[in-house]
């Protein structure tokens, strides 16, 4: 898997983005391509567009991980979006854990068969193509998300995204930058902290919405763990279907009588179950397991919104302060006057767009779910109804 | 006066392949070896003795190996011998026909095989792990013997306490006393009849079939827990294996066509009283120091003596037996594997239900989170199903497979025994030799008062030669036989597990399929 290049049909990016709707297509944004290369992966953007402000109508660039970070770091530190929801950055590409196993896979080759061998090897290898499209919808579904936002899609960051036909050069941040942006995510958190004890919220509505999202995160946090684990426990009963059925050819291959055809067939039926409860427990991770793992990261931004609410009225009553003990002394009115009216302005705006952002979010994911349970319910009903009939053609031995 | 009672009827009527023709001569010669029984119920000896009696020239001597209260006078024996009825001909016969009818006996011995794995699979479906009423039976001819043993019971306290088990019979087998027995035993006696029917069969190439092991934790900890003996939930899952294994093993027994009529095995299964404790089961036993000693010795003899292997046969069966150890043995440790994962997966399952709960009271949304609270609900039968799978898979394959590994070593038990009658036999050619020398010897010497001793040393060396020497064909065709059962009973046995098996994993699917269609509606009515 080193050097392995994986490209993935266009056709396959018609079933990865489905969680957002194009509500109109002025703009169309997908990943159409998918390299992997060693250690990156180069995802081919490709945007379709009838705006006039872009040069060309289709174009395609070439882009990295690092750069959608950069990009989505754009938008968190500009002050003018602080009342939306920015999107969750995609997770980085993690084949790690596929080849770990790949390198215990052949360490451990002398002691199976061949046979056994190629099967878990393939295995291996339907994991990795797995999580490889995995990450390439988060991408994408990220930048969807962009795309179909009234106000993001207008951005000139991510205009340039787009359309910079070189190599953005962002290189990752180095050792200090990443010291920084450590300590101040947790300057950042202590003050969320802070604030969440000590300031009062006005609105009731915000005041809610802000308890109820930091349960949730947790929840979900928690519910999320325990699926993937449900998940990692389903594909290793399959893993040792493997062994079970190569077993059992063993045997069959070494016995002479009718045993031989009794424990081939049930060999095959070993192999079938586990290919079966690996799509199963592929399909639960997708479905269930995702869904929850992206709705934790959308609570988490929707948590930072209310968070730089809370920061702006903390800000807007420091600045009432201010001008009250302007008024009291008499000097620099003005000053304080129009500081204050402008962190009244931001806050207002904040508010309002912060309310509907917010109960958007809670349409969105109560739609996603929904859509997901039913996906799996579906799906697990199929798989359970491919077993049986295997299972029926043994006993006529 | 026991030399008079078996007037040997033995002919050579017997054809070869009579399975019993080889018992019948086995058990002349081992009634030296049988111990009498002490407490034998006043009931068995009219049997025994009336069996005596019959004209009919095969297999009487079953029972000649009789067992005499001691002291009891034999006029009383003789007395009841005419008053028997006459059906007890019928059964005789029996056992013979058991082999000449080849495949139609075979099958219906076949039919009732499966019944031991499907049982066990039935338990699981039932629900309760202790009392499972288990229904085995071995029939040939419309004759059947049904064996089931149940409801395990502390009795006692503490250190000195122990399990009694019910050991429930039905037969027709016109041997036994009655029809329906129920006896209880504890895990001893189970030991003290493999002992009993090891000494006498073992080293004629028979099969005696392995007891379950010994548990030293789990017994530690069944005498160790306090006062409620009766209540079933208690009594730890170790229990309930070594219940089912109990019951196998008597099956076993019961299935072979010499084993089912030993007067032992019987015995063990009639006899209401406590059987005398076979104490030289217990490990710290001085019996049970010198099967130490014993063993030790014979592992070492296995390694240093190489037996000049004269027959293709037993050389090649040696080498498939080994192979198919190693196979059960991979075979096992994957099980195990399964059976781990699986039990995760229930966990794990189980612990996703109760995080959906908490997301559901969590979520504000009615509708998602009634949907959420119902897929909590879904995921916790879920776990049920998953852990009643991972039960099927333990306990029908994987004892299955650890039966099967203990019968190989029994294999192997009995081609060293064969082994060792080899040695006696060569031992025995070469005494002969050296007493033959001796006689020359003596003659070339001319000492005449030597050489008549030596000369009868040498006769009493041809008879023990040839006497050895037939005890090695014995046992060599006994362990054929032997083999051959062995192997079709592998088979059934192996197809009969796998189908309950996936009967069992059919069943698991079903209720899956039932769990989701259930829950289908409820996430589509999330407004």
């Amino acid at each position: 898997m080193e050097n392995s290049n994986n490209h993935l049909d266009v056709e396959k990016k018609s079933e990865r983005s489905e969680t957002v709707d194009l509500n109109d297509n002025t703009l169309q944004v997908d990943i159409s391509d998918a390299l992997s290369e060693r250690e990156k992966v180069k995802f081919t953007v490709h945007t379709k567009t009838t705006l006039k402000d872009f040069a060309k109508q289709d174009f395609s660039v070439v882009r990295q991980h690092e750069e959608f970070i950069w990009l989505h770091d754009r938008f968190e530190e500009n002050e003018s979006y602080a009342g939306y929801i920015i999107p969750p950055p995609p997770p980085r590409p993690d084949f790690d854990s596929s080849r770990e196993k790949l390198q215990k896979l052949g360490e451990g080759e002398g002691s199976m068969t061949a046979e056994e061998f190629k099967k878990m090897k393939q295995e291996l290898e339907a994991e990795y193509l797995a999580t490889f499209k995995k990450t390439v919808a988060m991408h994408e579904v990220f930048l969807c998300r962009l795309a179909n936002h009234p106000i993001f899609r207008a951005d000139t960051n991510f205009r340039v995204f787009l359309e910079y036909e070189q190599d953005l050069s962002v290189r990752g941040k180095n050792k200090k930058e990443k010291l920084e942006t450590f300590l101040r995510s947790f300057s950042k958190t202590t003050d969320e902290i802070l604030l969440g004890s000590t300031q009062k919220d006005v609105d009731e509505f915000f005041d809610k919405e802000k308890s109820f999202l930091l349960d949730y995160h947790s929840l979900l946090k928690d519910a999320t763990l325990r699926a993937d684990k449900m998940t990692k426990a389903h594909k290793d009963v399959a893993d040792h279907y493997i062994k079970i059925s190569s077993c059992l050819l063993e045997m069959a291959t070494a016995d002479t009588n009718q045993l031989e055809r009794f424990a081939t067939k049930t060999a095959d039926i070993f192999e079938k179950a586990r290919k079966i409860e690996n799509r199963v427990s592929t399909d639960e991770d997708l479905k269930l397991s995702d869904t929850l793992r992206y709705y934790m990261r959308d609570t988490t931004a929707a948590k930072n919104l209310l968070y730089r609410r809370l920061r702006c009225l903390a800000d807007y009553e420091g600045a009432n302060r201010a001008l009250e003990k302007a008024r009291a002394k008499n000097k620099d009115v003005h000053a304080a006057e129009w500081s204050q009216h402008q962190a009244c302005e931001k806050f207002e705006q904040m508010s309002a767009k912060g309310k509907e952002e917010l109960i958007d979010f809670k349409v969105r994911r109560v739609a996603a779910i929904k859509k997901n349970l039913v996906e799996l319910c579906e799906l697990e009903l199929k798989h359970a109804n491919v077993t049986t009939p295997f299972t029926f053609s043994l006993k006529s031995f | 006066m026991a030399d008079d009672r078996h007037a040997p009827k033995l002919d050579d009527e017997f054809n070869d392949d009579d399975l019993f023709a080889s018992a019948i001569e086995i058990k002349v010669e081992a009634k030296a070896d049988i111990s009498l029984e002490d407490d034998r119920s006043n009931g068995l000896s009219p049997i025994e003795e009336q069996s005596h009696n019959l004209s009919a020239a095969d297999e009487i001597d079953l029972n000649s190996d009789s067992e005499y209260k001691d002291g009891v006078p034999d006029t009383k024996a003789k007395i009841e011998l005419r008053s028997e009825p006459e059906d007890i001909f019928e059964d005789i016969p029996e056992p013979k026909e058991v082999h000449r009818e080849t495949m139609a006996g075979r099958s219906t011995l076949e039919t009732l095989v499966t019944s031991p794995r499907t049982q066990s699979c039935n338990a699981y479906h039932a629900g309760t792990m202790i009392e499972e009423e288990k229904v085995i039976t071995a029939e040939s001819d419309g004759k059947f013997i049904t064996i089931s043993v149940k409801d395990p019971q502390k009795i006692g306290d503490g250190i000195s306490s122990f399990l009694t088990y019910n050991v429930v019979t039905h037969t027709n087998i016109g041997l036994f006393k009655k029809t329906e027995m129920t006896v209880s035993r504890r895990f001893s006696d189970f030991l003290g009849l493999h002992d009993k029917l090891a000494e006498k069969y073992l080293h004629k190439g028979r099969l005696v079939p392995a007891p379950p092991e010994k548990n030293v934790v789990g017994t530690t900890k069944v005498k160790m827990a306090g006062g409620q003996t009766e209540h079933e939930g208690k009594l730890p899952e170790f229990v309930e294996r070594r219940r089912a294994a109990l019951e196998r093993y008597l099956i076993r027994i019961a299935i072979h066509p010499i084993f089912q009529v030993d007067p032992d095995f019987r015995e063990f299964l009639e006899c209401e009283d406590e059987l005398p404790r076979a104490s030289n089961t217990s490990a710290l036993s001085g019996a049970g120091v010198l099967r130490l000693f014993n063993r030790m010795g014979e592992t070492v003899t296995k390694i240093a003596f190489k037996m000049g292997e004269s027959d293709p046969w037993f050389e090649e069966r040696h080498q498939q037996l080994e192979t198919l150890e190693s196979q059960f043995r991979r075979l096992q440790a994957s099980l195990e594997g399964l059976y781990s994962h699986r039990r995760e997966l229930a966990f794990a399952t189980a612990a996703l239900g109760k995080g959906l709960a908490l997301l559901s009271n969590g979520e504000d949304h009615a509708g998602l989170s009634r949907a959420l609270a119902k897929m909590a609900e879904l995921h916790d039968k879920l776990e049920g199903v998953h852990n009643d799978q991972s039960n099927a898979d333990f306990y029908i394959l994987h004892e299955l497979i650890k039966d099967y590994l203990s019968l190989l070593g029994v294999v192997k038990d009995v081609f060293h025994e064969r082994v060792k009658a080899f040695q006696t036999w060569q031992h025995a050619q070469q005494m002969l030799a050296k007493k033959r020398e001796a006689v020359d010897r003596w003659e070339a010497t001319g000492r005449s008062d030597k050489v008549a001793p030596a000369k009868d040393e040498v006769l009493e060396w041809e008879a023990k030669v040839n006497r050895s020497q037939e005890e090695f064909d014995v046992i060599s065709k006994a362990i054929k036989k032997e083999l051959e059962l062995f192997d079709l009973q592998r088979v059934k046995d192996f197809k009969a597990a796998f189908i309950s098996y996936l009967e069992a994993q059919m069943k698991a699917q079903d209720k899956i399929i039932e769990h989701w269609e259930t829950y289908m509606p409820e996430a589509k009515a999330i407004a």
